[in-house]
């Protein structure tokens, strides 16, 4: 450690000289009380000396020792000593177990300070010695040992006569040792003033997971992750964090991974990630800017850690069940319906199961293999990460290859320090086709999936299409690659004083491609024979950070100052070209001219270019006085291409402060309260456009027309331009509160918000005339988001033997459009989103001044005639049902989410559940409402459609709406830990079993309640990815 | 290192632009090629489906799209109504490429670029464009912003009908000698001197509507203006897929497969299964039908009934051509009766070909779209001459219609027959399905009388201003 001090202190305690030095470093002291707290005093008077050396002075007058690890710095005796407690000889004489072992940390280093006591008499205690050994006398066989050691939970064990114990003590997951990402640095989670939840490895979601968010599903209160799209290999979950706070501009998070903002989640292997760091409220993202309002996931990956090459594997095994099928009548059903009611259909001799047919009984598999190591000055870890995921559609699927390379160096006294990040990945995916299921639920189960002459069937509706066929003769697939590289350097100037530079290249490429067998339906309804593009992107980033870190410390006055420029350019550029019209289906998509297409005027090709730029000054101010009065300030100066020339530049302010309550003397007397701190933030973040180039005037191609008997390219101006376009501001207001009661067995946090999100991004209506275009990207209007979040992890039992707990969280969000108006412009209501053809009955959704985002919009069901034709509410007082006649319906955003998990370990074996559930909110059954009509018919329909009291077509009202609260048994894990005598010198190993969306407990009638969030909120479209239940075996080893 | 300009690559800015005779030109051609949208597209299908010609019926589960088809053909709509929309935003954007291009052209130096046409042909071009486009306004909303600027005046207030057509007036006499002619190079496709009188031709037909001053002598002055067309032997010909030198069309969208595209007519009003029928590569859409009572109007003698497909339908082979929804498997045979504008099946109704329809068409049509033709000139002068009580002078020009369509004089009116009421009806059958019927209805004082499904209406001669329009402009209000 070379960072230096400033102590005078004369007959102190050594608790009060520790406290000091606490405040004046980033490093944590983990001793045993007894040690520290005898009466004998401390006497040091040191000037700018390292912390090393002044710990040596101080701990030398008590006899002591430390050894450091990581920030940790763990005092013990310099020599194990037994029975420094009471004399204790007499009951010795009558009892002569004696009990020795060696006491590690759940990485299996030693820990040396640890008490070691004897429950019934704590009198009779001693302290692991430097190599964590420890030897006891106790009472009698059935004695219970006691080992406590600050910053990890106690145990308790029976010694049932065994003459050697070893113990491994767990973190406390809230400890005090317990650092928190807090953009540009770190802080410890004690002085922590904002509302940022942190998850680390041990606690994500075991387990098969298509993509790394899924590991703190349901983990972080106020953030949601949605399985949109179940397990298609190919989708990402969709992530909202407290509501939705606009309309035209992204929803999604910040996601930064090791430093790089933007980052693309799949370039991460979830087993490669050490943890992830949610800043949720204002003042916490403010120093991100106009990219903050959303909230940041700040993720950072595993970094080698001193000592010898370890080698780590974790792998598992997966197959799906689909457990949600739209249930539609069977071939004979088909058959009986048909002739019962008397209505033509064609019976086609087959009995078809057509979801059947396009799914499969699946098997994927994940290996990860790292190694890591290292010494004081050098370490690394390299990991690879194999994915072979198979969906459970046929011809669905993707094989993903990550390398990663962390190295951290350090020299010159260690004031200079160098990491190295390296990622690269490539991905072979081969899309799905989500009408699939639409048309597997729809097509007449009497047809055969091939005709006699092996050619597939084809029905002939409109739009319809055999979806075997598809997914056999339309693939569509795609090669990506993406790489990541950044050096990050921080040189200590002078003491307490670094300067630090960040640079990082972001690549992104994709190679896509499409091709129609010239048999396919496509090409018949597309009049060619077959058809093949290929498209690709290129999306290339650069990033520069400088930052300069200062800290002042004035006896309990702790100063620290943080100022930094950076940048970071971006590029993206995209290519296509198609033919049609070929000979043999051999080449595929491989020789786009073998196709003769292109010669006849009939294959396309663009290609497209876009540069932005980001600029930003930031800067962080933090005040703490010993620790218990917290304050902090932050500001970001940030410019964007994107914006217009008069408003190129924003700044983004927060404050927060917070009050560590337990610190007080008041409370000094409370050992059952471990931790109280009040948080209050207010910040200011930005959301940024999305597309560049919408302020200025341009010019580009449009249409062909004829001059002079030739064809002539038109140009025109292509949008309004927006001189004047800015980013949206969000403030929020939030209070929060950290609590831990019973040697922190209950603890948790509770989070009260106010987001106001003004300056809309919205395609505002233009005034045409005298405008050109429709729209115009403005900034306009105003949504209110206001809610709590809770957060609480329960030790219910932990006593050595059984470890049982809960951890739950629950959020509640209110959501308003309050303005979308302003001085020219009185904004009425908008209804958009089209029902689906065929009818299109219309839109399904209403903006409206008042109305939350994503209100359903339509008429208002009041019964049916005898005949089964619709009656709907009457409001405009006009003849007949009129546009006039519609109401607001209900909202499809959940309003409360809430998770909890319960786990137990015992004697190796793990086992937990996590249940997930969302409530007060509203599910469009689009299925029912097309398919679960008998008019339907022939087509086939649920089968709930053949005693439906409606006969008429359908129409769009809240007949087709359903409550969707739900609550999923998400994932059940159970694991075995193999006791190390079996593990012929392996260090770990576990074997576990799991599975995923195991049960959803709902009044819904459909598939699944679980859909997209926002402002096409809750429809259950009729396009899917079926729902399975994911079944996982997996193996996790450390050598 | 706080640079934040923005550079373009895949288009280029405005400020650049006009640097050579091709950047000029091609700024010069682009509001023709919104002429698809605001006049075969936008106009036609509010002119028509709001007409007691055509109608987008609900075919079982399919055709209902949102209402906006039944509110056109029962005159319920209301401001938010898409197509009304899509009739006055287009119109104006097409309005603002026109702006664009005679603002921006003010500060370029012309003087030594190589253009295709005169610099002043193309203004008075797009100066007489930009004035059918305001004609189109006055047709569909009567008072309208008038604007030569892009984006100025903010808020612009709606002028007195009477004072766009002034404008309209004064436009094409600033203009006309500099227009294109019959014959030039340059004409077709293009807006002529021919289509300016035939603008003005239209605006005096309408002036009584439009203004409250009829003036019927002005009409017939500007139709006998216009000079080298002639009203062809075969009424099919100006509609055929190779219709570019038909003498009969005045003024025309050129639409040519993969290059112009934009016309789909077809796809509108045929049968799915006509796709097998006419080997198509696409699946027509089975929407648009002709109204019973206009398929009725028509005498069995009436060639121009060929317009029209009705009855069994089949393919190429002469095999049978099957439904696949309400009929599904049944052999298509198309009916002339409807059930109703809200309950029919897939297989009621005519369906209107006019624009030949090759086998073997790709999605667009290469017919080119007649928004004016030399007949359409003759019958406004005849009409005229009626109703200046000079029936007799009218009589041979509307009795060369009818024997062109009979291809005999039997069916020829005369001075007693030639009504008002059946003058209309005349224009309904020669123009049908060609976008005029709502103005002549409007003309003739019918538009709110009771057709087959739909009720009596009254006020409904004029389309409200959009929603979009009224809640971004305070000046204007319904």
């Amino acid at each position: 450690q070379s960072q230096k001090v400033n102590v005078k202190l004369n007959n102190a305690s050594l608790k009060e000289a520790l406290e000091v030095l606490k405040t004046q470093s980033d490093l944590n002291f983990i001793y045993n009380n007894d040690l520290v707290n005898d009466n004998s005093q401390v006497t040091i008077n040191a000037t700018n000396k390292e912390i090393s050396e002044v710990l040596q002075i101080l701990l030398n007058q008590k006899g002591l020792d430390y050894r450091i690890v990581d920030n940790n710095v763990i005092i013990y005796p310099v020599s194990a000593s037994a029975n420094q407690g009471q004399d204790n000889t007499g009951q010795m004489a009558q009892q002569q177990l004696v009990v020795s072992g060696l006491v590690t940390d759940d990485t299996g280093e030693p820990l040396p300070g640890v008490n070691v006591f004897e429950k019934a008499n704590s009198a009779n205690g001693v302290i692991t010695g430097v190599d964590g050994t420890y030897k006891i006398e106790v009472g009698s066989e059935d004695a219970v040992l006691t080992f406590s050691f600050i910053g990890f939970q106690a145990q308790d064990v029976n010694v049932a006569g065994r003459p050697s114990i070893d113990i491994t003590l767990v973190e406390e997951s809230i400890g005090l040792q317990e650092v928190v990402a807090v953009g540009y640095g770190i802080q410890k989670k004690t002085e922590v003033t904002s509302s940022i939840a942190k998850v680390t490895a041990d606690n994500f979601n075991k387990g098969f997971a298509t993509n790394a968010l899924q590991s703190i599903e349901g983990k972080v209160a106020g953030l949601q992750i949605v399985r949109t799209a179940g397990t298609d290999p190919n989708a990402s979950p969709r992530v909202r964090l407290r509501g939705t706070s606009s309309l035209n501009a992204t929803s999604d998070p910040l996601i930064i991974i090791d430093g790089i903002t933007g980052g693309d989640i799949s370039s991460v292997a979830p087993e490669d990630i050490e943890s992830m760091d949610v800043l949720r409220d204002g003042s916490a993202a403010a120093i991100y800017g106009t990219r903050g309002t959303n909230g940041v996931i700040i993720i950072t990956t595993k970094k080698g850690a001193t000592g010898d090459l370890k080698v780590e594997y974790s792998g598992y095994v997966s197959t799906e069940d689909a457990v949600a099928l739209p249930n539609v009548l069977s071939a004979d059903e088909y058959r009986a319906y048909g002739d019962a009611t008397g209505i033509n259909y064609v019976d086609g001799g087959a009995n078809t199961n057509w979801s059947e047919e396009i799914i499969r009984k699946n098997v994927s598999h994940v290996h990860n293999v790292s190694f890591s190591g290292g010494n004081q000055k050098l370490s690394y870890r390299a990991s690879v990460n194999y994915r072979n995921l198979e969906g459970i559609v046929i011809n669905t699927g993707q094989e993903y290859l990550n390398g990663r390379i962390n190295l951290t160096h350090k020299g010159y006294d260690d004031r200079l320090k160098v990491q190295l990040n390296m990622s690269s990945t490539i991905i072979d995916k081969d899309y799905t086709s989500y009408s699939a299921f639409d048309m597997a639920a729809i097509l007449n189960p009497t047809q055969p999936v091939k005709n006699s002459d092996g050619t597939y069937w084809q029905p002939s509706g409109y739009g319809e299409f055999n979806p075997v066929a598809s997914l056999e003769q339309e693939r569509r697939g795609g090669k990506e690659k993406n790489s990541q590289m950044s050096l990050r350097a921080d040189f200590e100037v002078f003491d307490n004083f670094t300067l630090s530079g960040f640079g990082a290249i972001d690549v992104r490429d994709l190679l896509e491609h499409e091709y129609d067998e010239i048999g396919s339906r496509s090409s018949e309804t597309g009049g060619y024979l077959g058809r093949a593009k290929q498209k690709t992107w290129h999306n290339y980033k650069k990033m520069f950070e400088g930052t300069a870190n200062y800290k002042k410390v004035i006896n309990s006055h702790v100063l620290t100052l943080l100022g930094g420029y950076s940048y970071e350019g971006r590029s993206y550029e995209e290519f296509w070209a198609e033919n049609k019209d070929f000979i043999s289906d051999a080449q595929k998509y491989h020789d786009l001219s073998a196709g003769s297409g292109l010669a006849d005027g009939r294959a396309a090709m663009d290609s497209y270019k876009q540069t932005e730029k980001l600029i930003a000054f930031f800067g962080r101010f933090t005040y703490s006085y010993e620790s218990k009065y917290l304050f902090s300030a932050t500001v970001r100066r940030e410019g964007s291409s994107k914006f217009g020339e008069n408003n190129k530049w924003a700044t983004f302010p927060a404050v927060s402060a917070g009050w560590r309550i337990v610190e007080e003397d008041f409370l000094s007397d409370t050992d059952w309260l471990n931790e109280l701190k009040l948080r209050v933030g207010y910040g200011v973040t930005g959301n940024i456009v999305g597309s560049p180039y919408l302020s200025i005037p341009r010019m580009g191609a449009g249409g062909l027309y004829v001059l002079n008997g030739q064809y002539i390219k038109s140009y025109g101006s292509t949008t309004n331009p927006n001189p004047y376009l800015k980013w949206e501001t969000k403030k929020e207001t939030n209070i929060g509160v950290d609590y831990g009661f019973f040697n922190n067995r209950l603890s948790g946090s509770v989070d009260v918000y106010q987001r106001k999100t003004s300056d809309l991004l919205w395609n505002l209506v233009a005034q045409v005339p005298p405008m050109i275009h429709n729209e115009v990207l403005s900034n306009i209007g105003e949504i209110n988001n206001q809610g709590v979040e809770l957060a609480l992890n329960t030790k219910i039992l932990n006593n050595g033997v059984w470890n049982v707990g809960l951890d739950a969280t629950f959020s509640y969000n209110k959501n308003k459009l309050v303005s979308l108006s302003d001085d020219t412009f009185q904004f009425q209501a908008v209804n958009y989103e089209d029902l689906p053809a065929p009818g299109q009955l219309g839109t399904i959704f209403r903006y409206e001044e008042g109305h939350p985002i994503g209100s359903f919009y339509g008429y208002k069901y009041k019964g049916l005639t005898e005949n089964g034709e619709w009656i709907f509410e009457d409001f405009d007082g006009e003849e007949g049902i009129t546009d006039a006649d519609r109401t607001f319906l209900g909202n499809g955003n959940p309003k409360i989410n809430l998770s909890f998990s319960p786990y137990v370990n015992v004697k190796g074996v793990d086992f937990s559940m996590n249940f997930r559930g969302a409530f007060g909110f509203d599910i469009l059954n689009v299925n029912k409402m097309y398919y679960g009509n008998p008019l339907w018919y022939p087509g086939n329909m649920l089968r709930s459609a053949s005693s439906s009291p409606v006969n008429a077509d359908p129409q769009y009202s809240d007949y087709y709406l359903e409550k969707g609260d739900f609550l999923k048994l998400d994932n059940i894990t159970l694991g075995y830990t193999l006791p190390k005598k079996w593990l012929f010198g392996l260090d770990y190993t576990r074997v576990y079993f799991s599975a995923l969306n195991v049960a959803t407990f709902t009044n819904y009638s459909g598939l699944d309640p679980e859909l997209e969030l926002g402002a096409r909120a809750g429809v259950d479209q009729r396009g899917f990815y079926p729902r399975t239940t994911t079944y996982t075996l997996g193996l996790n080893v450390k050598f | 290192c706080t640079n934040l300009d923005e550079k373009v690559y895949s288009e280029t800015t405005t400020k650049t632009f006009y640097s050579s005779a091709e950047e000029v030109t091609a700024n010069y051609l682009k509001p023709y090629t919104r002429l698809y949208v605001t006049s075969s597209l936008a106009h036609w299908i509010c002119g028509e489906l709001s007409s007691d010609c055509a109608a987008w019926t609900q075919k079982g589960k399919h055709g209902y799209d949102g209402g906006k088809w039944q509110q056109l053909h029962y005159h319920t709509w209301t401001p938010e109504h898409h197509e009304i929309k899509g009739a006055w935003n287009n119109t104006y954007q097409a309005i603002g490429y026109c702006n664009e291009f005679l603002n921006n052209i003010e500060s370029v130096d012309v003087s030594n670029m190589n253009l295709p046409v005169s610099i002043e042909q193309m203004k008075a071009e797009m100066r007489a464009l930009r004035a059918y486009h305001y004609y189109l306004l006055v047709d569909n909303f009567r008072d309208v912003p008038v604007v030569t600027k892009v984006g100025e005046p903010r808020s612009p207030e709606p002028l007195a009908a009477a004072d766009v057509i002034q404008f309209i007036e004064d436009e094409i006499a600033a203009v006309i000698n500099d227009l294109p002619v019959k014959g030039d190079a340059s004409a077709y496709g293009h807006f002529t001197k021919a289509a300016a009188h035939m603008l003005l031709a239209k605006v005096y037909l309408n002036s009584e509507v439009y203004t409250g001053t009829a003036r019927w002598q002005d009409c017939i002055n500007e139709v006998d203006k216009i000079q080298g067309y002639t009203m062809v032997a075969d009424w099919k010909e100006p509609f055929k897929a190779r219709n570019e030198n038909c003498d009969e069309n005045i003024f025309v969208i050129p639409f040519e497969e993969s290059k112009i595209t934009g016309f789909y007519h077809h796809a509108f009003m045929m049968h799915y299964s006509h796709q097998h029928g006419f080997n198509l590569q696409y699946m027509p859409w089975n929407g648009i039908v002709v109204q019973p009572d206009h398929y009725r109007s028509f005498d069995a003698a009436d060639t121009r009934l060929e317009q029209f497909l009705v009855g069994p339908q089949f393919d190429q082979d002469g095999n049978p051509l099957l439904g696949v929804e309400e009929a599904k498997d049944e052999p298509l045979v198309l009916t002339v009766d409807i059930t109703s504008m809200t309950n029919s099946r897939e297989d009621e109704g005519a369906r209107s070909v006019k624009y030949e329809v090759v086998v073997g068409e790709a999605w667009e049509l290469n017919n080119d779209y007649v928004i004016w033709r030399y007949t359409d000139a003759l019958m406004m002068k005849a009409e005229a001459l009626v109703r200046l009580s000079k029936a007799a002078d009218a009589l041979p020009i509307v009795n060369d219609v009818r024997e062109r369509a009979f291809g005999n004089a039997d069916h020829n009116y005369n001075e007693a027959t030639l009504t008002l009421d059946e003058f209309l009806a005349e224009r309904g059958r020669e123009f049908s399905f060609e976008g005029h019927r709502r103005q002549d209805l409007v003309r003739f004082g019918k538009f709110g009388e009771a057709w087959w499904d739909k009720k009596p209406t009254a006020g409904k001669e004029v389309f409200p201003y959009p929603l979009t329009a009224t809640d971004n402009n305070p000046n204007l209000s319904n």
